[in-house]
Protein backbone atom coordinates (compact mmCIF):
# COMPACT_ATOMS: atom_id res chain seq x y z
CA UNK A 1 0.00 0.00 0.00
CA UNK A 2 1.57 3.44 -1.09
CA UNK A 3 1.52 5.88 1.59
CA UNK A 4 -1.05 8.44 1.99
CA UNK A 5 0.48 12.25 0.77
CA UNK A 6 0.79 14.81 2.88
CA UNK A 7 -1.26 17.52 2.57
CA UNK A 8 -0.51 20.92 2.35
CA UNK A 9 -2.22 24.18 3.28
CA UNK A 10 -1.75 27.27 1.76
CA UNK A 11 -3.80 30.69 2.29
CA UNK A 12 -5.06 32.88 -0.96
CA UNK A 13 -5.11 36.61 -0.79
CA UNK A 14 -6.30 38.86 -3.41
CA UNK A 15 -3.12 40.57 -2.83
CA UNK A 16 0.07 41.32 -0.79
CA UNK A 17 -1.05 43.73 1.61
CA UNK A 18 -3.93 41.24 3.24
CA UNK A 19 -1.13 38.44 2.94
CA UNK A 20 1.47 40.27 5.15
CA UNK A 21 -0.95 41.39 7.67
CA UNK A 22 -2.32 37.87 8.16
CA UNK A 23 1.35 36.98 8.29
CA UNK A 24 1.74 39.79 11.29
CA UNK A 25 -1.40 38.67 12.79
CA UNK A 26 -0.40 35.11 13.60
CA UNK A 27 2.93 35.49 14.14
CA UNK A 28 1.66 37.36 17.21
CA UNK A 29 -0.52 34.90 18.20
CA UNK A 30 2.30 32.37 17.94
CA UNK A 31 1.15 30.30 14.67
CA UNK A 32 2.82 29.08 12.42
CA UNK A 33 2.99 30.80 8.75
CA UNK A 34 5.53 30.82 5.92
CA UNK A 35 5.66 33.22 3.32
CA UNK A 36 5.54 31.64 -0.46
CA UNK A 37 4.94 31.63 -3.75
CA UNK A 38 1.13 30.68 -4.93
CA UNK A 39 1.23 27.12 -5.98
CA UNK A 40 0.34 26.79 -9.34
CA UNK A 41 -2.45 23.91 -8.48
CA UNK A 42 -3.99 26.63 -6.36
CA UNK A 43 -4.11 29.75 -8.69
CA UNK A 44 -2.92 30.62 -11.36
CA UNK A 45 -1.79 34.39 -10.63
CA UNK A 46 1.67 34.91 -9.36
CA UNK A 47 2.14 36.17 -6.07
CA UNK A 48 2.14 35.32 -2.41
CA UNK A 49 0.38 32.84 -0.06
CA UNK A 50 0.84 31.41 3.22
CA UNK A 51 1.28 28.54 4.19
CA UNK A 52 0.13 27.32 7.75
CA UNK A 53 -0.38 23.61 9.51
CA UNK A 54 -3.06 21.45 8.79
CA UNK A 55 -3.42 21.33 12.79
CA UNK A 56 -3.50 25.42 12.72
CA UNK A 57 -6.44 25.80 10.33
CA UNK A 58 -8.94 26.48 12.48
CA UNK A 59 -7.16 28.69 15.00
CA UNK A 60 -5.76 30.66 11.70
CA UNK A 61 -9.86 30.91 9.92
CA UNK A 62 -10.68 32.70 13.72
CA UNK A 63 -8.05 34.90 13.05
CA UNK A 64 -8.75 36.06 9.78
CA UNK A 65 -11.95 36.69 10.69
CA UNK A 66 -11.32 38.34 13.83
CA UNK A 67 -8.76 40.53 11.79
CA UNK A 68 -11.05 40.85 8.95
CA UNK A 69 -8.80 40.22 6.45
CA UNK A 70 -9.74 39.47 2.62
CA UNK A 71 -8.41 35.80 1.53
CA UNK A 72 -9.26 33.66 -1.31
CA UNK A 73 -9.79 30.84 0.95
CA UNK A 74 -7.48 28.00 2.01
CA UNK A 75 -6.34 25.42 -0.79
CA UNK A 76 -5.41 21.84 0.23
CA UNK A 77 -2.48 20.83 -2.24
CA UNK A 78 -0.71 17.42 -1.88
CA UNK A 79 3.02 18.80 -0.90
CA UNK A 80 4.97 17.56 -3.41
CA UNK A 81 8.45 18.90 -2.52
CA UNK A 82 11.79 17.28 -3.78
CA UNK A 83 15.33 18.94 -3.85
CA UNK A 84 16.65 16.36 -5.88
CA UNK A 85 14.02 16.89 -8.77
CA UNK A 86 16.44 18.79 -10.23
CA UNK A 87 13.89 21.30 -12.05
CA UNK A 88 14.89 25.11 -12.19
CA UNK A 89 13.78 28.13 -13.59
CA UNK B 1 -2.05 36.34 -4.96
CA UNK B 2 -2.47 39.77 -6.45
CA UNK B 3 -3.17 40.34 -10.10
CA UNK B 4 -0.66 42.17 -11.53
CA UNK B 5 -1.81 41.47 -14.94
CA UNK B 6 -3.14 44.83 -15.57
CA UNK B 7 0.09 46.45 -14.28
CA UNK B 8 1.97 43.63 -17.38
CA UNK B 9 -0.15 44.58 -19.84
CA UNK B 10 0.22 48.21 -19.45
CA UNK B 11 4.10 47.90 -19.61
CA UNK B 12 3.36 45.94 -23.10
CA UNK B 13 4.41 42.61 -21.61
CA UNK B 14 3.57 39.31 -23.42
CA UNK B 15 1.66 38.37 -20.79
CA UNK B 16 1.21 34.44 -22.17
CA UNK B 17 4.86 33.61 -22.51
CA UNK B 18 5.93 35.32 -19.09
CA UNK B 19 2.95 33.12 -17.55
CA UNK B 20 5.30 30.39 -18.22
CA UNK B 21 7.92 31.96 -15.84
CA UNK B 22 5.13 32.20 -12.99
CA UNK B 23 4.18 28.36 -13.69
CA UNK B 24 7.43 27.43 -12.83
CA UNK B 25 8.61 29.48 -10.49
CA UNK B 26 6.83 28.37 -7.49
CA UNK B 27 7.95 24.69 -7.75
CA UNK B 28 10.73 25.15 -8.07
CA UNK B 29 11.08 27.94 -5.04
CA UNK B 30 9.34 25.12 -3.01
CA UNK B 31 11.94 22.35 -4.17
CA UNK B 32 15.15 24.58 -3.73
CA UNK B 33 13.86 26.43 -0.35
CA UNK B 34 10.72 24.91 1.08
CA UNK B 35 12.47 21.83 1.47
CA UNK B 36 15.01 23.31 4.06
CA UNK B 37 14.59 22.30 7.74
CA UNK B 38 14.88 25.02 10.29
CA UNK B 39 15.10 27.69 7.94
CA UNK B 40 15.41 31.63 9.28
CA UNK B 41 12.22 33.15 10.34
CA UNK B 42 13.68 36.36 8.86
CA UNK B 43 13.79 34.44 5.59
CA UNK B 44 9.93 35.34 4.91
CA UNK B 45 10.67 38.78 3.81
CA UNK B 46 12.79 37.10 1.22
CA UNK B 47 10.00 34.28 0.16
CA UNK B 48 8.08 37.62 -0.13
CA UNK B 49 10.36 39.63 -2.37
CA UNK B 50 10.59 36.48 -4.91
CA UNK B 51 6.82 35.11 -4.49
CA UNK B 52 6.19 39.17 -6.18
CA UNK B 53 9.41 39.68 -7.68
CA UNK B 54 7.72 40.89 -11.05
CA UNK B 55 4.98 42.46 -8.80
CA UNK B 56 5.40 44.66 -5.81
CA UNK B 57 8.91 45.94 -7.14
CA UNK B 58 8.19 47.18 -10.46
CA UNK B 59 4.82 48.59 -8.71
CA UNK B 60 7.19 50.48 -7.07
CA UNK B 61 9.59 51.78 -9.29
CA UNK B 62 6.40 52.59 -11.76
CA UNK B 63 4.64 54.60 -8.74
CA UNK B 64 8.33 56.68 -8.66
CA UNK B 65 8.26 57.34 -12.00
CA UNK B 66 4.51 58.90 -11.67
CA UNK B 67 6.24 61.09 -9.84
CA UNK B 68 8.85 61.96 -12.30
CA UNK B 69 11.60 60.05 -10.72
CA UNK B 70 13.82 57.93 -13.73
CA UNK B 71 14.80 54.37 -13.42
CA UNK B 72 18.46 53.43 -14.69
CA UNK B 73 18.62 49.44 -15.27
CA UNK B 74 22.36 47.89 -14.90
CA UNK B 75 24.19 44.99 -15.39
CA UNK B 76 27.14 44.89 -13.53
CA UNK B 77 28.31 45.52 -9.92
CA UNK B 78 31.09 47.92 -11.41
CA UNK B 79 28.03 50.90 -12.46
CA UNK B 80 27.92 53.05 -9.37
CA UNK B 81 24.65 53.00 -8.10
CA UNK B 82 25.30 56.29 -5.80
CA UNK B 83 25.67 58.02 -8.93
CA UNK B 84 22.03 57.24 -9.58
CA UNK B 85 20.21 57.74 -6.17
CA UNK B 86 22.17 61.09 -5.76
CA UNK B 87 19.72 62.06 -8.61
CA UNK B 88 16.84 60.96 -6.80
CA UNK B 89 16.57 58.29 -9.67
CA UNK B 90 16.51 54.50 -8.63
CA UNK B 91 19.04 51.53 -10.00
CA UNK B 92 17.87 48.00 -10.17
CA UNK B 93 19.14 44.94 -11.72
CA UNK B 94 17.33 43.53 -14.84
CA UNK B 95 16.42 39.99 -15.57
CA UNK B 96 18.94 37.23 -16.90
CA UNK B 97 18.82 34.30 -14.45
CA UNK B 98 17.02 31.44 -16.11
CA UNK B 99 16.84 29.41 -19.44
CA UNK B 100 13.58 31.06 -19.73
CA UNK B 101 14.97 34.08 -21.37
CA UNK B 102 17.75 32.26 -23.51
CA UNK B 103 16.07 31.28 -26.59
CA UNK B 104 14.17 34.65 -27.40
CA UNK B 105 18.75 36.27 -27.12
CA UNK B 106 19.82 33.13 -29.28
CA UNK B 107 17.26 34.73 -31.89
CA UNK B 108 19.44 37.61 -32.35
CA UNK B 109 22.87 36.20 -30.51
CA UNK B 110 25.38 33.75 -31.44
CA UNK B 111 23.69 30.35 -29.44
CA UNK B 112 28.07 30.30 -28.29
CA UNK B 113 27.45 33.74 -26.12
CA UNK B 114 27.27 33.31 -22.18
CA UNK B 115 23.91 32.48 -20.99
CA UNK B 116 23.41 35.52 -18.76
CA UNK B 117 23.89 37.85 -22.11
CA UNK B 118 21.38 35.66 -24.01
CA UNK B 119 18.87 35.70 -21.05
CA UNK B 120 18.77 39.86 -20.82
CA UNK B 121 18.85 40.21 -24.47
CA UNK B 122 15.80 37.86 -24.43
CA UNK B 123 14.28 38.90 -21.62
CA UNK B 124 13.75 42.74 -23.15
CA UNK B 125 13.05 41.34 -26.55
CA UNK B 126 10.43 39.28 -25.93
CA UNK B 127 9.07 41.93 -23.46
CA UNK B 128 8.89 38.94 -20.69
CA UNK B 129 10.42 40.61 -17.72
CA UNK B 130 9.14 44.16 -15.99
CA UNK B 131 12.21 45.80 -15.42
CA UNK B 132 13.43 45.45 -18.68
CA UNK B 133 10.23 47.27 -19.70
CA UNK B 134 10.03 50.00 -16.89
CA UNK B 135 13.86 51.06 -16.66
CA UNK B 136 14.19 54.42 -18.77
CA UNK B 137 17.50 53.96 -19.53
CA UNK B 138 20.27 50.82 -19.14
CA UNK B 139 23.71 50.95 -18.35
CA UNK B 140 26.11 48.94 -19.90
CA UNK B 141 29.89 48.12 -19.05
CA UNK B 142 32.68 47.28 -21.32
CA UNK B 143 33.38 43.90 -19.18
CA UNK B 144 33.17 41.15 -21.98
CA UNK B 145 32.79 41.16 -25.48
CA UNK B 146 29.56 39.70 -25.80
CA UNK B 147 28.04 42.44 -23.48
CA UNK B 148 29.44 45.09 -25.58
CA UNK B 149 27.62 43.42 -28.92
CA UNK B 150 25.16 43.23 -26.49
CA UNK B 151 24.40 46.66 -25.99
CA UNK B 152 24.42 47.95 -29.46
CA UNK B 153 21.65 44.87 -30.11
CA UNK B 154 19.34 46.56 -27.06
CA UNK B 155 20.23 50.23 -28.42
CA UNK B 156 17.67 50.06 -31.14
CA UNK B 157 15.16 49.36 -28.82
CA UNK B 158 16.21 51.58 -25.35
CA UNK B 159 18.30 54.35 -24.59
CA UNK B 160 21.81 52.71 -23.03
CA UNK B 161 24.73 54.40 -21.73
CA UNK B 162 27.71 52.87 -21.88
CA UNK B 163 30.62 52.91 -19.40
CA UNK B 164 33.91 52.10 -20.85
CA UNK B 165 35.88 50.14 -17.89
CA UNK B 166 39.60 49.93 -18.03
CA UNK B 167 40.84 46.81 -18.49
CA UNK B 168 43.94 47.53 -16.16
CA UNK B 169 44.88 48.62 -12.52
CA UNK B 170 47.32 51.06 -13.16
CA UNK B 171 46.81 54.77 -11.43
CA UNK B 172 46.20 56.13 -14.32
CA UNK B 173 43.16 53.61 -14.88
CA UNK B 174 41.68 54.30 -11.60
CA UNK B 175 41.56 57.97 -12.86
CA UNK B 176 40.31 57.46 -16.38
CA UNK B 177 37.85 54.94 -14.64
CA UNK B 178 36.92 58.32 -12.08
CA UNK B 179 36.45 60.24 -15.14
CA UNK B 180 33.85 57.58 -16.62
CA UNK B 181 31.85 58.26 -13.52
CA UNK B 182 31.61 61.86 -13.86
CA UNK B 183 30.52 61.31 -17.70
CA UNK B 184 28.00 59.14 -16.00
CA UNK B 185 26.90 61.51 -13.63
CA UNK B 186 26.65 64.10 -16.59
CA UNK B 187 24.20 61.45 -18.39
CA UNK B 188 21.85 60.85 -15.49
CA UNK B 189 21.66 64.67 -14.84
CA UNK B 190 20.14 65.39 -17.84
CA UNK B 191 18.16 62.43 -17.74
CA UNK B 192 16.85 63.18 -14.53
CA UNK B 193 16.94 67.02 -14.83
CA UNK B 194 18.19 66.66 -11.06
CA UNK B 195 21.71 67.76 -10.30
CA UNK B 196 24.30 65.36 -8.39
CA UNK B 197 25.39 67.86 -5.54
CA UNK B 198 28.11 67.26 -2.39
CA UNK B 199 25.51 66.42 -0.32
CA UNK B 200 23.25 64.18 -2.19
CA UNK B 201 26.07 62.43 -3.11
CA UNK B 202 27.71 61.75 0.46
CA UNK B 203 24.07 60.19 1.03
CA UNK B 204 24.05 58.36 -1.64
CA UNK B 205 27.58 56.94 -0.61
CA UNK B 206 25.83 56.11 3.01
CA UNK B 207 23.36 54.47 1.24
CA UNK B 208 24.53 51.98 -0.78
CA UNK B 209 27.35 51.77 1.84
CA UNK B 210 24.78 50.83 4.61
CA UNK B 211 23.63 47.95 2.26
CA UNK B 212 27.03 46.64 1.72
CA UNK B 213 27.25 46.57 5.49
CA UNK B 214 24.15 44.19 6.44
CA UNK B 215 25.68 42.19 3.66
CA UNK B 216 28.99 42.09 4.77
CA UNK B 217 27.12 41.12 8.30
CA UNK B 218 25.17 37.96 6.83
CA UNK B 219 28.33 36.83 5.01
CA UNK B 220 30.84 37.55 8.53
CA UNK B 221 27.85 35.00 10.38
CA UNK B 222 28.79 32.40 8.00
CA UNK B 223 32.15 32.24 8.97
CA UNK B 224 30.78 30.52 11.73
CA UNK B 225 31.69 26.49 12.42
CA UNK B 226 27.87 26.14 13.09
CA UNK B 227 26.35 27.92 10.01
CA UNK B 228 23.19 29.65 11.31
CA UNK B 229 22.12 30.07 7.65
CA UNK B 230 22.35 27.81 4.56
CA UNK B 231 24.50 29.17 1.32
CA UNK B 232 21.48 28.42 -0.85
CA UNK B 233 19.72 30.95 1.42
CA UNK B 234 22.43 33.63 1.45
CA UNK B 235 22.33 33.58 -2.24
CA UNK B 236 18.97 34.19 -2.61
CA UNK B 237 19.77 37.28 -0.59
CA UNK B 238 22.42 38.33 -2.48
CA UNK B 239 20.28 38.22 -5.77
CA UNK B 240 17.86 40.05 -4.16
CA UNK B 241 20.14 42.99 -3.51
CA UNK B 242 20.02 44.13 -6.92
CA UNK B 243 16.70 44.75 -7.16
CA UNK B 244 15.51 45.74 -3.88
CA UNK B 245 15.36 49.01 -2.21
CA UNK B 246 18.36 50.08 -0.59
CA UNK B 247 17.09 51.23 2.90
CA UNK B 248 14.58 48.42 3.05
CA UNK B 249 17.17 45.75 1.70
CA UNK B 250 19.67 46.72 5.09
CA UNK B 251 16.40 46.84 7.45
CA UNK B 252 15.48 43.49 6.57
CA UNK B 253 18.89 41.80 6.30
CA UNK B 254 20.41 43.25 9.24
CA UNK B 255 16.94 42.35 11.17
CA UNK B 256 17.75 38.50 9.48
CA UNK B 257 21.18 38.80 10.99
CA UNK B 258 19.68 39.56 14.54
CA UNK B 259 18.20 36.22 14.37
CA UNK B 260 21.37 34.53 13.25
CA UNK B 261 23.65 36.38 16.18
CA UNK B 262 21.29 34.21 18.31
CA UNK B 263 21.03 31.37 16.55
CA UNK B 264 25.14 31.42 16.73
CA UNK B 265 24.98 32.26 20.73
CA UNK B 266 22.66 29.32 20.93
CA UNK B 267 24.69 26.90 18.80
CA UNK B 268 22.09 26.46 16.29
CA UNK B 269 23.42 25.09 12.76
CA UNK B 270 21.15 24.11 9.89
CA UNK B 271 23.80 21.78 8.73
CA UNK B 272 24.66 18.33 10.63
CA UNK B 273 28.32 18.92 12.33
CA UNK B 274 30.79 17.56 9.81
CA UNK B 275 29.21 18.60 6.79
CA UNK B 276 31.91 20.25 4.18
CA UNK B 277 32.25 23.98 3.94
CA UNK B 278 32.36 24.86 0.04
CA UNK B 279 33.14 28.53 -1.55
CA UNK B 280 32.25 28.84 -4.93
CA UNK B 281 33.87 31.26 -7.12
CA UNK B 282 33.96 32.60 -10.58
CA UNK B 283 30.88 34.27 -13.15
CA UNK B 284 28.05 35.36 -11.35
CA UNK B 285 24.52 33.60 -10.20
CA UNK B 286 21.43 36.13 -11.35
CA UNK B 287 18.36 35.36 -9.74
CA UNK B 288 15.94 32.59 -10.24
CA UNK B 289 19.64 30.81 -11.10
CA UNK B 290 19.68 28.23 -7.87
CA UNK B 291 20.97 25.00 -9.73
CA UNK B 292 24.53 24.46 -8.02
CA UNK B 293 23.76 25.73 -4.83
CA UNK B 294 21.05 23.17 -4.68
CA UNK B 295 23.45 20.54 -6.00
CA UNK B 296 26.24 21.11 -3.41
CA UNK B 297 23.81 21.06 -0.47
CA UNK B 298 22.05 18.09 -1.35
CA UNK B 299 25.34 16.65 -1.96
CA UNK B 300 26.64 16.26 1.46
CA UNK B 301 27.96 20.08 1.42
CA UNK B 302 27.40 23.68 2.67
CA UNK B 303 28.41 27.23 0.61
CA UNK B 304 29.89 28.84 3.23
CA UNK B 305 30.68 31.83 0.34
CA UNK B 306 30.80 33.17 -3.06
CA UNK B 307 33.37 34.86 -4.50
CA UNK B 308 31.31 36.30 -7.09
CA UNK B 309 29.47 39.19 -8.34
CA UNK B 310 26.46 38.09 -6.79
CA UNK B 311 28.55 37.41 -3.27
CA UNK B 312 32.05 38.96 -1.91
CA UNK B 313 32.51 41.66 -5.31
CA UNK B 314 29.14 43.19 -4.49
CA UNK B 315 29.61 44.38 -1.08
CA UNK B 316 33.59 43.88 0.00
CA UNK B 317 34.90 47.29 0.82
CA UNK B 318 32.90 50.13 0.83
CA UNK B 319 33.54 53.73 -0.41
CA UNK B 320 35.21 56.28 1.77
CA UNK B 321 32.44 58.40 3.78
CA UNK B 322 34.52 61.69 3.95
CA UNK B 323 32.33 64.21 3.05
CA UNK B 324 34.01 66.34 -0.19
CA UNK B 325 33.13 68.17 -3.22
CA UNK B 326 31.36 66.22 -5.54
CA UNK B 327 34.72 65.24 -7.38
CA UNK B 328 36.73 64.28 -4.22
CA UNK B 329 33.45 61.92 -3.88
CA UNK B 330 33.82 60.40 -7.75
CA UNK B 331 37.56 59.55 -6.63
CA UNK B 332 36.51 57.70 -3.93
CA UNK B 333 34.01 55.67 -5.97
CA UNK B 334 36.52 55.04 -8.27
CA UNK B 335 38.97 53.48 -5.67
CA UNK B 336 36.27 50.98 -4.01
CA UNK B 337 34.90 50.05 -7.47
CA UNK B 338 38.44 49.57 -9.14
CA UNK B 339 39.41 47.50 -6.60
CA UNK B 340 36.68 44.75 -7.64
CA UNK B 341 38.49 41.94 -9.07
CA UNK B 342 36.74 40.76 -12.15
CA UNK B 343 38.01 38.64 -14.97
CA UNK B 344 38.24 41.15 -17.19
CA UNK B 345 41.43 42.73 -15.83
CA UNK B 346 45.06 42.06 -16.84
CA UNK B 347 46.58 40.97 -15.01
CA UNK B 348 44.07 40.04 -12.48
CA UNK B 349 46.31 38.07 -9.51
CA UNK B 350 44.61 40.44 -6.75
CA UNK B 351 41.36 37.96 -7.54
CA UNK B 352 43.20 35.03 -7.01
CA UNK B 353 44.82 36.62 -3.64
CA UNK B 354 40.74 37.05 -2.50
CA UNK B 355 40.00 33.32 -3.10
CA UNK B 356 42.95 32.18 -0.97
CA UNK B 357 41.96 35.12 1.70
CA UNK B 358 38.18 34.10 1.86
CA UNK B 359 39.00 30.07 1.80
CA UNK B 360 41.18 30.88 4.74
CA UNK B 361 38.56 33.37 6.70
CA UNK B 362 35.51 30.81 5.78
CA UNK B 363 37.41 27.81 7.10
CA UNK B 364 36.74 26.09 3.28
CA UNK B 365 37.05 22.50 2.94
CA UNK B 366 37.13 22.36 -0.95
CA UNK B 367 36.19 24.99 -3.69
CA UNK B 368 34.12 24.79 -6.77
CA UNK B 369 35.41 27.29 -9.42
CA UNK B 370 31.93 27.99 -11.48
CA UNK B 371 32.19 29.04 -15.22
CA UNK B 372 29.20 29.99 -17.30
CA UNK B 373 29.28 28.31 -20.68
CA UNK B 374 31.44 30.24 -23.64
CA UNK B 375 32.65 33.32 -20.49
CA UNK B 376 36.04 32.87 -22.34
CA UNK B 377 37.47 35.59 -19.34
CA UNK B 378 36.59 33.22 -16.50
CA UNK B 379 37.24 30.24 -17.75
CA UNK B 380 40.57 31.15 -19.15
CA UNK B 381 41.64 32.75 -15.51
CA UNK B 382 40.64 28.97 -13.96
CA UNK B 383 44.26 28.19 -14.84
CA UNK B 384 45.61 30.51 -12.66
CA UNK B 385 42.62 30.00 -10.00
CA UNK B 386 42.78 26.08 -9.85
CA UNK B 387 46.35 26.03 -10.04
CA UNK B 388 46.80 28.69 -7.05
CA UNK B 389 44.53 26.62 -4.94
CA UNK B 390 46.06 23.28 -5.51
CA UNK B 391 49.55 25.00 -4.38
CA UNK B 392 48.55 26.43 -1.13
CA UNK B 393 46.67 22.46 -0.58
CA UNK B 394 43.27 23.22 -0.84
CA UNK B 395 41.35 21.09 -3.43
CA UNK B 396 39.30 22.33 -6.07
CA UNK B 397 36.83 21.57 -8.59
CA UNK B 398 36.52 23.22 -11.71
CA UNK B 399 32.78 23.32 -13.42
CA UNK B 400 31.34 24.65 -16.65
CA UNK B 401 27.21 24.44 -16.76
CA UNK B 402 24.62 26.87 -18.02
CA UNK B 403 20.81 27.52 -16.98
CA UNK B 404 19.36 24.18 -18.36
CA UNK B 405 18.36 21.46 -15.94
CA UNK B 406 20.27 18.68 -18.77
CA UNK B 407 24.06 18.58 -16.94
CA UNK B 408 22.18 18.27 -13.21
CA UNK B 409 22.12 15.09 -12.77
CA UNK B 410 25.85 15.01 -14.46
CA UNK B 411 26.72 17.42 -12.20
CA UNK B 412 25.30 15.93 -8.84
CA UNK B 413 27.72 13.04 -9.67
CA UNK B 414 30.69 15.20 -9.53
CA UNK B 415 29.75 17.11 -6.90
CA UNK B 416 29.14 14.43 -4.28
CA UNK B 417 32.16 12.57 -5.50
CA UNK B 418 34.24 16.24 -4.82
CA UNK B 419 32.67 16.17 -1.34
CA UNK B 420 33.12 12.47 -0.86
CA UNK B 421 36.82 13.28 -1.49
CA UNK B 422 36.92 15.58 1.17
CA UNK B 423 36.00 13.17 3.65
CA UNK B 424 38.85 11.00 3.13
Amino acid sequence: MPMEQEIQYYVLFPNHDNGMRLHRELKKKGLSSVIAPTPRQASKCCGISLLIKEEETDAVKDVIEEADIETLGIAQIKKDVNPNRDRYC
Amino acid sequence: MADYHQMWEDLGMDIETHDQLCEVLPQAFGDVYLSQENRPEGMDYFNFVVAEIHGVRPAELIEHQKKGGKVFGTFCVYVPDEIVFAADAIATGLCGGSQFWVPGGEKVLPTNTCPLIKASVGARLDRTCPFFRIADMYVGETTCDGKKKAWEILAEDVPVHVMDLPQMKREKDVQAWADEIRTFKEVVEKETGNTVTAQSLHEAILLINKKRKALSRLYDLRKNEKLPISGKDALLISQIAFYDDPTRFAEMTNKLCDELDQRVKDGVSVFPAGTKRIMLTGTPLAIPNWKLHNLVETSGGAVVCEEMCTGTRYFERLVDEAEGTVDEQIDHIAERYMGINCACFTPNSARVDDILRLAKEYHVDGVIDVNLKFCSLYDCEGYHVEKALKEAGIPVLGIETDYTDSDAQQLRTRISAFIEMLNN
